[in-house]
């Protein structure tokens, strides 16, 4: 064992400075954005002369892009103004960013294209605390609704050298009854939504609830009149009081995971 | 749950799921035990059941069923989505129209995926066995491995990479050489924890003589993958069946006899050091072919979605026609059948992962082991309940 402390010691540290300083890998990708002089939608109104070009929102098979929302066509709603493309839904399948490209026909960068950054708007609805609430560190609860294994694998890997998530004072705990966050990754199939709401009923509050990944808030790629995630009529209702939390994408990429864990530790939501 | 013949006087029955400690899968594991061994296990799976099939044939074209079936388990989203390609060209006959460069990049991913796939389960069992460095140190540059396809690919899980024809991203040879020699480093990196690792008595003598099942059983229960390879049995569809340009290569069978955590642990790791070879022989082969960029091979989305086309074609008189496809993943075949294309999608895909046979194999294979040992157990199956569920 001494043998293997040696050789630990030997690798050095290895982990991120993230949050202290942005330092994502090479090719990290958090978002998706579009350029409104670019897009022929909008070029192509102001001439009126052919149809609008909507082929990122045609061929988006989640149904997230709306490009009725760019600027000029915005629909203004509760004082804030709808996104063109909806990063709850967005499963970075990258469809828009193709067709994008041959529309254009340009073999380079379309209207679409990719962006790093984490300035979600994750702010719970009724959530008016401005403070930290919690003092000590994070204690996070795992449920798997309904997932496919890839958002596991994302929160497994917060506890590598690389993300190392316990350095900042966040544990995955086995009991709900230390948990601080629930953090459910899936579908919310028939029978794990039952199992979901048990589980929430034993964490203590003050608490969050993280849903990790697009399947998990709104059904992703699996969404149906069946499987709707959180967004399911009756789910939706009970969760009407808590400080429910969207983490998007499929999966969530673990700096996301992280620094979303880290904003409730802090009291940084906004 | 019933226990019946297994339960004798002073054993116990408990429960553990669907919600387990960490960061698990849901499933439900009922226990018979007299508190040190384990006298009879019970799963109960369907927890997670998406009825996938259903919701494939609600999709509006076959791009959109990829990516649903990518999704059905992501670990393994690359192998699922190359067999129902595969499946699909063999419906429309285009098997033999597909440029071999296109093949060698299939082949080149699965691996890939393999290699990655291992390399996590590698760093899983060394956790089961308590070592926490080396658990790291295999976490770590599995990491590093999706690190590299997320910057080349645009996705941690080479998901949206296959399509109908082809491979969608756009890669240079240049980029499939460094993506060669970054993960030949990394391969080499976990080759040497490999071997200092198996100079540590506590880890090994853990996984030797646990979880052992016999050739009998393995093949009462078809074993699949990993597990099958483990008991004796030399089942790999790269050498058996093979797909794409597997059959141009000597792909030697990786198998082992003990049929206990050890050999499947063995197997995974001969499987990485093959892999790798895999990979060197498709760089070689992509220069030796000329290939430049996979943007030369991409399949234009007219030529093969043009709904009025395809229902000319195969609507009036090929109803009856299916197509079937099949890959090797990192933990056994994975096979898919389509059937009913309306000119926009197939409306009967059945998709069937290696798990369906290994679980029940799990249930038996543990009977009478150490509960101490059920992790490791569990973690040198390494099944997915995803898959499993559907």
């Amino acid at each position: 064992m001494a043998f293997w402390t040696y050789n630990g010691l030997k690798f050095g540290i290895k982990s991120v400075k993230f949050p202290k300083e942005n330092d994502f890998y090479d090719g990290f990708i958090s978002s998706l954005k579009i350029n409104e002089e670019k897009c022929l939608n909008l070029t192509k109104k102001v001439n009126e002369r052919e149809r609008k070009c909507r082929e990122c929102e045609l061929v988006c098979p989640t149904k997230a892009i709306n490009l009725s929302n760019l600027s000029g066509e915005e629909e203004i709603k509760e004082g804030a103004a709808l996104k063109v493309i909806d990063e709850e839904r967005c499963i970075f399948c990258g469809l828009c960013i193709d067709a994008c490209i041959d529309v254009t026909d340009s073999r380079g960068i379309g209207a679409i294209s990719y962006a790093t950054g984490l300035d979600f708007n994750i702010r719970p609805q009724n959530y008016t605390v401005d403070k930290k609430i919690f003092k000590k560190s994070l204690f996070v609860k795992h449920i798997d609704t309904g997932s496919c294994g890839a958002c596991e694998s994302e929160i497994n890997a917060l506890n590598n050298p690389y993300y190392n998530m316990h350095r900042l004072g966040i544990f995955i705990t086995p009991s709900p009854r230390f948990a601080d966050v629930l953090l459910a990754t899936g579908t919310f199939t028939e029978r794990m939504e039952e199992v979901f709401l048990n589980v929430l009923d034993n964490i203590p509050k003050p608490r969050f609830i993280v849903l990790a990944g697009s399947c998990a808030i709104s059904g992703g790629v699996f969404e149906n009149e069946t499987a709707k995630g959180a967004k399911d009529l009756k789910l939706f209702a009970l969760l009407d009081n808590e400080n429910v939390i969207a983490l998007p994408h499929c999966p969530p990429n673990p700096f996301e995971i992280l620094n979303v864990l880290l904003l409730i530790k802090n009291g940084g939501l906004k | 749950m019933n226990h019946g013949k297994y339960k004798f006087l002073g054993d116990y029955e408990f429960i553990w799921g669907p919600v387990r400690k960490g960061v698990s899968e849901s499933i439900l594991f009922n226990f018979l035990s007299s508190g040190e061994e384990l006298h009879n296990l019970e799963i109960t799976a369907g927890y997670k059941k998406r009825n996938v099939e259903s919701i494939l044939a609600g999709k509006r074209n076959l791009y959109e069923q990829i990516l649903l079936i990518e999704r059905i388990s992501g670990l393994h989203a690359f192998s699922a989505s190359l067999s129902f390609c595969l499946g699909v060209e063999d419906f429309f006959g285009l098997m033999d129209k597909i440029h071999n460069n296109i093949k060698i990049l299939r082949m080149f991913f699965a691996e890939f995926e393999r290699i990655r796939n291992h390399i996590e389960n590698l760093s899983e069992i060394a956790e089961s066995t308590y070592i926490q460095v080396p658990s790291a140190l295999y976490a770590y540059h599995a990491e590093a491995l999706k690190q590299l396809s997320h910057k080349y690919l645009k996705s941690r899980y080479l998901m949206g990479i296959n399509e109908i024809g082809g491979i969608r991203v756009n890669l240079s040879l240049e980029d499939i050489e460094n993506i060669f020699n970054s993960a030949r480093l990394i391969v080499n990196k976990v080759q040497g924890i490999i071997k200092k690792n198996m100079e540590t008595k506590s880890h090994i003598d853990r996984l030797k003589t646990t979880g052992t099942i016999d050739l009998k059983t393995a093949k009462r229960f078809c074993a699949k993958g990993v597990v099958a390879k483990s008991a004796g049995i030399s089942l790999d569809l790269r050498i058996n069946r093979p797909y794409l340009l597997y059959g141009k290569i000597n792909v030697k069978p990786v198998v082992f006899e003990d049929g206990d955590a050890f050999s499947r642990y063995m197997v995974r790791i001969e499987e990485i050091g093959q892999s790798l070879n895999i990979l060197e022989y498709c760089c070689d082969m992509l220069k030796r072919n000329g290939f430049r960029y996979t943007a030369d091979y991409l399949s234009r989305q007219k030529e093969y979605e043009e709904p009025k086309d395809l229902e000319k074609r195969y609507l009036k008189d090929e109803k009856s026609k299916h197509g079937f496809g099949y890959a090797e993943s990192s933990e056994g075949a994975i096979f898919c059948y389509v059937k009913d294309f309306d000119g926009n999608i197939f409306k009967k895909i059945n998709i069937k992962y290696p798990f369906e046979n290994n679980y029940k194999l799990f249930a038996c294979g543990t009977k009478n082991t150490m509960m101490m040992d059920f992790n490791i157990n569990e973690t040198s199956y390494n099944f997915s309940v995803a898959a499993l569920d559907k």
